[in-house]
């Protein structure tokens, strides 16, 4: 596609990017050892190889992930604007339609990386250092950090429809670090109304595993994508008429 | 906006509340939880039937039934208690009131009479007054409950049974288990031993706990709680007349052998607002009286 190549090497040939990729591999592979020689001194097992690629995912998903979309969101539209380079982009025979696509794909793709490499680096870590680590166990980790990627994306469409009216990449990102606090806040003081919210299926690989493919489970499914397409579409909107 | 905009933002929000709706819809079950669990609180009198046991990797290692008769109001109770251990059977009678508690076990014909001192009365009542929480606390309360469960009420899922009552369930696999439940199990097993040790000679007049304690095997390595099943019954009348528990626990032990232990334990309360306790007659039994040990070490 054309200037997906494009948007992905500017997501990702910045230095910040390249350290949180290396970070985001890291973390679980210290966390491995650290947590078995707190279990053996305190003799408990409150992780085993099965459920710590999990913990991490949970981990990741509340925390560490929404920071880091925030970040790339507010990057590739923000940031973009405020260094005054998007105007070179517009000026190519390419659509705006297109412009703004390539933008979220490479956010999208950027993402599944990021899953993929917590995924992969849990999983060893959870082999190397933790007892009862199973082949279920593989597996189940896999398919949840998959199943993660999509409510984080519908929380992603939404910074990208929001930072439009922004024009700088740090105020962009420290408006969609605050605005996810309140939603997490939202979460977990009035339910009513947090199901009205992607960050209510933060956690949704849970309902996956456990109940398959229930009225529940494909009610939220359908939230999500209904979510997405809103904002996909107000996003777009409002990226086709703004003046650079 | 253009009316293409409009019509899929239109469409989207549309199908965002059918898919949030639908969602909500089909998980009643925990605030029927709630309610009942409310009501149930408020009942004076009832029995419960309760039963345990202990599995081992198919075997029962350990079971209980027990039948109590609990009047709040009179402060009386009296519960019929069988034990089953490694296939040893001991029944053990309660009789309790505001004054005393009599024990009565199958292994001799002896009544075992405690004192309860009056400080001690008097303390319990002041806790019973004390549980009956301010509408203003009982919602602070529900409000925590509600926060810390936040992550289960959608699982809750509910059914209606052929005898009128509606069947709970929640059911739990190992991913949904809290690391910190994991950790206090796994603790628990790990150490076991010790704590048999130190427990050993208490007891309270006949029966000595060691041999009430059930011998579950000792697990060392790969321990987990692999599954949690809870299920509760709420009768057309909203209150918690069932509750079931199954416990699933896998681990090995030192020589590597694999133990799969399960925990049932179902009770049942009947007869709510409508139980009187069973009492009992001392005169021309044999008596002993039985001294509080720990008496010092209490404060």
């Amino acid at each position: 596609m054309l200037n997906l190549r494009n948007e992905w090497m500017k997501l990702t040939r910045r230095r910040s990017a390249i350290t949180l990729l290396v970070i985001s591999g890291v973390l679980p592979l210290i966390a491995g050892p650290v947590i078995k020689i707190l279990q053996n001194k305190f003799s408990f097992t409150a992780f085993d190889g099965e459920s710590f690629p999990l913990a991490m995912l949970s981990l990741a998903v509340s925390f560490y992930l929404p920071l880091l979309l925030a970040l790339a969101v507010s990057e590739l539209f923000s940031g973009e604007q405020e260094q005054k380079t998007l105007a070179f982009l517009l000026v190519r025979p390419i659509s705006r339609m297109n412009i703004f696509k390539s933008k979220m794909i490479s956010t999208g793709i950027y993402l599944l990386l990021l899953l993929l490499i917590i995924c992969i680096t849990s999983l060893l870590s959870g082999a190397i250092w933790l007892e009862n680590f199973t082949m279920q166990g593989l597996m189940l980790a896999v398919a949840s950090f998959l199943l993660s990627w999509f409510p984080l994306m519908a929380l992603g469409l939404l910074f990208i429809f929001l930072v439009q009216w922004i024009g700088s990449s740090s105020r962009a990102l420290t408006f969609s670090i605050i605005l996810y606090l309140a939603l997490m806040v939202v979460n977990f003081l009035f339910p009513g109304l947090a199901r009205w919210l992607p960050t209510y299926d933060s956690n949704w690989y849970q309902r996956w595993i456990n109940s398959g493919l229930s009225v529940l489970v494909m009610g939220r499914t359908l939230f999500l994508l209904s979510w997405s397409v809103l904002f996909y579409t107000l996003g777009y909107y409002k990226f086709s008429r703004k003046e650079f | 906006m253009n009316s293409k905009v409009l019509t899929a933002v239109g469409i989207s929000g549309l199908l965002m509340a059918g898919g949030v709706l639908s969602a909500s819809a089909s998980a009643s079950g925990y605030d029927l939880f709630k309610t009942s669990v409310k009501k149930t609180q408020k009942v004076n009198s009832f029995t419960a039937h309760v039963q345990a046991s202990l599995e081992d990797n198919g075997s029962t290692i350990y079971s209980v039934d027990s039948v109590s008769k609990e009047n709040l109001k009179a402060d009386n109770g009296s519960s019929n208690v069988l034990v089953v251990n490694d296939g040893k059977k001991s029944q053990m009678n309660f009789y309790n009131d505001e004054k005393q508690t009599v024990v009565k076990s199958s292994s001799d014909n002896k009544y075992y009479v405690k004192q309860d001192n009056e400080n001690k009365w008097k303390d319990s009542k002041d806790n019973h007054k004390e549980e009956q929480f301010s509408a203003g606390k009982q919602k602070d309360i529900e409000a925590i409950f509600d926060a810390l469960t936040k992550n289960y009420q959608d699982s809750v899922t509910s059914k209606e049974l052929s005898n009128g009552n509606t069947e709970l369930k929640l059911d739990l696999s190992k991913n949904e288990i809290p690391a910190v439940g994991q950790a206090v199990m796994s603790f628990f097993l790990k150490n076991i031993d010790q704590q048999r040790s130190e427990n050993a000679h208490e007891g309270f007049g006949p029966l000595q706990y060691a041999n009430l304690k059930p011998a579950i095997p000792q697990l060392t390595s790969n321990i987990s709680v692999s599954r949690v099943v809870l299920k509760g019954e709420v009768n057309p009348h909203q209150y918690l007349t069932g509750q079931k528990a199954d416990v699933y626990v896998s681990g090995k032990d030192p020589d590597g052998t694999e133990h799969n232990v399960v925990l049932h334990i179902i009770s049942n309360l009947d007869n709510l607002n409508k139980t009187n306790a069973d009492t009992v007659d001392l005169k021309g039994k044999q008596v002993v009286k039985v001294q509080d040990r720990h008496d010092g070490h209490e404060d």
